[in-house]
């Protein structure tokens, strides 16, 4: 738990990149949500205010994943020996072994860059180049998928995902950058988007994004998505 | 008072305390040495379970073996308002089936945990291979409830005994080695579950 491994080459080419992590609703008022970036883990949480955090999971006092200690609203604390750490900066603001002493300022949870847009949560490793050209032009009205996880690197997920045909969202698909692929109607109207996380060297999570199908039905229309993407992840899978 | 022959390690015997607890009954818990004693196959334990199990319940002279019966009785008798076990046909069928749902979940994740940490003779691999199975079954099944509105396994608004059933070999399943990394809907529910009020936790069960 302790070790920490340099990133692999083929995970450090998104270094510079926002990356979606989570959907907005993966990370409710009080849920301590367990990610990763890169290949690292993540504790991604909302303080009160709904400010999100994402942080590396690891307490920096023992190295505990901060995932199954306890929030606190505004600080987050871990469940070994009850250190406190602060919305925000991720500074240590309580030791319970010295309860009177100001705990030193070198010591904090490592914080990554974060961003909440469109009903995703996208965080960075590096300062990244631009805003995440997959957040432009979602389409206004539209629902999120249920995301897959795929044992296979984000390169073979999105090049699987170009050549799938997705019923029932039919149209073209086009690779918009390395980690989004957007399927359109004859009409040029978007009707799918899938971003790709790239969550360690070889495992991938596709999260997807439909176009608002008019009445109720988005909800059918989600089921048949998830089976449809279902079904390209085992076939994905049974090659790699 | 109701009896409970329970082992406090045991993720089958915690499935009854809680449900106990939320309708304010109070158990007698009569200990039974499981590991490494073995007590559940002594001849004095065969004769109460021929099955050599825990948990068993005895309610005068009513005895129930295993979990899921006990937390049927439980709530269909001392649970007033009908909520943890609602006498809807619909509702009783999917608790059932889900109710059966968390037997397998025994099978496969609590089956890797004693493989684990009791140094049981299982094939390890292939728990843990169908627990993952079951687990994105539930995941699919509870992202699509939230999805329609519903919080919880079988109901929309409060728990039900299906919720308690698969909840305790879930919230242990990291023990036999079975991450829950991969199943985000089952871990947003796993955090309702513990938010329940009067949600008491066992030895590996964190509160939330
Ligand atoms: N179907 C039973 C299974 C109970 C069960 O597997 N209990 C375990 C302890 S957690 C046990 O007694 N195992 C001993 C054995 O099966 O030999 C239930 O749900 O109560
Ligand atoms: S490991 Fe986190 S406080 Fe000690």
């Amino acid at each position: 738990m302790n070790d920490r491994v340099s990133m692999h080459p083929a995970l450090a080419a998104y270094r510079h990149r926002w990356i979606v992590i989570a959907r907005t609703a993966d990370v409710p008022a009080g849920h301590l949500f367990h990610g990763r970036l890169l290949g690292e883990e993540l504790a991604v949480w909302r303080n009160n205010a709904g400010h999100i955090n994402v942080w590396e999971n690891r307490c920096p006092h023992r190295g505990v994943r901060l995932t199954i200690g306890s929030h606190l609203g505004d600080q987050l604390q871990c469940r070994y020996h009850g250190w406190r750490y602060a919305t925000g900066s991720g500074g240590c603001v309580h030791i319970p072994a010295h309860p009177n002493e100001t705990p030193p300022a070198r010591i904090g949870v490592k914080v990554f860059r974060a961003l909440e847009r469109s009903g995703f949560i996208w965080a960075s490793t590096e300062e990244p180049s631009s805003e995440p050209a997959s957040i432009a032009h979602l389409p206004a009205d539209h629902h999120p998928l249920r995301s897959a996880i795929m044992r296979a690197p984000a390169e073979v997920v999105a090049a699987a995902l170009l050549r799938h045909a997705f019923a029932p969202a039919g149209g073209t698909a086009q690779r918009i950058d390395p980690l989004t692929v957007v399927v359109r109607h004859a009409t040029g109207q978007e009707t799918l988007r899938w971003l790709i996380q790239p969550s360690t060297v070889d495992t991938s999570i596709v999260y997807g994004v439909h176009a608002a199908t008019v009445g109720g039905a988005w909800l059918e229309a989600a089921q048949q998505l998830n089976a449809s993407l279902q079904s390209l992840r085992s076939t994905i899978e049974a090659q790699t | 008072m109701i009896r409970l022959y329970d082992y406090p390690m045991s993720g089958n015997c915690y499935k009854v305390r809680p449900l106990a607890a939320f309708l304010g009954i109070e158990l007698a818990l009569i200990p039974v040495d499981f590991y490494p004693g073995r007590a559940h196959r002594d001849a004095a334990f065969l004769a109460i379970n021929p099955l050599g199990q825990i948990p068993v319940l005895e309610d005068g002279d009513l005895r129930l073996r295993d979990a899921q019966a006990i937390l049927v009785y439980l709530a269909a008798k001392y649970d007033g308002t009908r909520t943890w076990y609602p006498s809807h046909p619909e509702t009783m069928g999917k608790i059932g089936m889900w109710l059966a749902f968390a037997e397998r979940i025994t099978a496969t994740a609590s089956a890797a945990r004693l493989h684990d940490a009791m140094q049981y003779d299982f094939d390890i691999e292939r728990c843990r291979a169908e627990a993952h199975a079951a687990l994105q079954i539930l995941d699919e099944h509870l992202w699509f409830a939230e999805a329609g509105g519903a919080a919880w396994i079988a109901t929309n608004d409060h728990p039900t005994i299906a919720d308690i059933a698969c909840f305790p070999y879930i919230m242990l399943s990291e023990e036999g080695g079975i991450s829950r990394e991969d199943y985000p809907a089952i871990r947003r529910w796993t955090d309702r579950v513990k938010g329940i009020k009067g949600f008491i936790t066992m030895p590996g069960i964190f509160p939330r």
